[in-house]
């Protein structure tokens, strides 16, 4: 079984074998926040494999205040912002100002060719929301987090958390109604 | 023909599928049906992932930049010793013969800038050396 304790312990005493493991324990965990978040499809190994080293790194100021799943769930968030960060100032694309106005943007063929598969049409409208609903859908349906910790991840309050998820999963609702009505209506 | 708020959603969360027939209202129980296929996909794990190498591949980046502070540290500790043990020859030949000393020490003077160089020219070596190994990985 996994002891975070022991396992921290030995990364502390230079044991790369107890990092290794660690980095087994919680890859996914990092690689779900990364590829939901960051776009760039190419770098995203690299960007983990950044996440790693800074908890490696910083893994001495560690103080065992929260759950290590937590802790390291927060440096891959804020790796994954300054990367967002870093394209936002390459490109001329922005999100808008006010999220509560967000809307997804009307169809494409591209989405005709991918709503077959819901989950998969699921993560591309996913892909197109602003940082704030895609950052709460990843850290609650996939990584399981509790909107206290996801709080503790993210530093936004759990009431403006609760509603970002309220709404996030109302828009993919509703999207996801329209295109079926619309599928339906098509077939008939 | 009421939409589901918040709380109602959570608690449906919560409370599983399993309760879905003691909703009240078509739309609800429509809503809820809708929701429960979505928080389906959510949950859905994306099918790419990261190699199975992975932790090997971070464990050998690590242990890389591991070695090359340690490496770092090598060469800035020997130049260190090599300094002082200048030093401690030039103190010894005080003690031995003053003239002699006198005379190293007037060498040293007069090529001062040659040492110098041979000081920056190492530590730069070093640096550049640092760079391009970091560049490489």
């Amino acid at each position: 079984m996994f002891d975070e304790n022991e396992i921290v312990n030995r990364i502390l005493k230079n044991d790369l074998r107890a990092f290794e493991l660690l980095v087994k324990q919680y890859e996914k965990l990092v690689f779900f926040v990364i590829h939901r978040l960051v776009q760039d499809r190419q770098n995203k190994e690299d960007i983990c494999q950044e996440v790693f080293i800074k908890i490696h790194h910083s893994l001495p100021s560690f103080r065992f205040q929260s759950k290590l799943s937590t802790w390291i769930a927060r440096i891959a968030y804020l790796t994954a912002v300054n990367h967002i960060k870093n394209i936002k100032n390459k490109s001329a694309y922005e999100y808008p100002e006010n999220i509560d106005n967000y809307h997804f943007t009307d169809e494409n063929p591209e989405n005709e060719l991918i709503k077959k598969n819901t989950s998969v049409y699921v993560n591309y409208l996913i892909e197109q929301m602003p940082l704030q609903y895609k950052t709460v859908l990843t850290l609650y349906h996939l990584n399981e987090f509790s909107l206290t910790e996801i709080k503790d991840i993210t530093g936004i309050p759990e009431g403006t958390l609760k509603s970002y998820l309220f709404r996030a999963r109302k828009l993919l609702k509703e999207k996801i109604e329209k295109d079926l009505k619309q599928e339906n209506t098509w077939k008939s | 023909m009421e939409e589901l708020n918040d709380d109602e959603l959570q608690d449906f969360l919560d409370r599983s599928i399993g309760n879905i027939e003691h909703t009240s209202g078509e739309k609800a129980t429509a809503d809820l049906l809708a929701y429960q296929d979505l928080f389906k996909a959510l949950q859905t794990e994306p099918v790419q992932g990261l190699p199975l190498s992975f932790a090997s591949n971070v464990k050998r980046k690590l242990q890389e930049g591991l070695n090359r502070k340690s490496d770092l540290r090598f060469n800035i500790l020997a130049a260190i010793i090599v300094m002082l043990s200048l030093l401690l020859a030039y103190g010894l030949l005080q003690l031995i013969s003053q003239a002699t000393a006198a005379l190293v020490l007037s060498m040293v003077v007069k090529f001062k800038w040659v040492l110098a160089s041979v000081i920056f020219l190492f530590f730069s070596f070093l640096l550049i050396d640092q760079r391009l190994i970091k560049r490489e990985y």
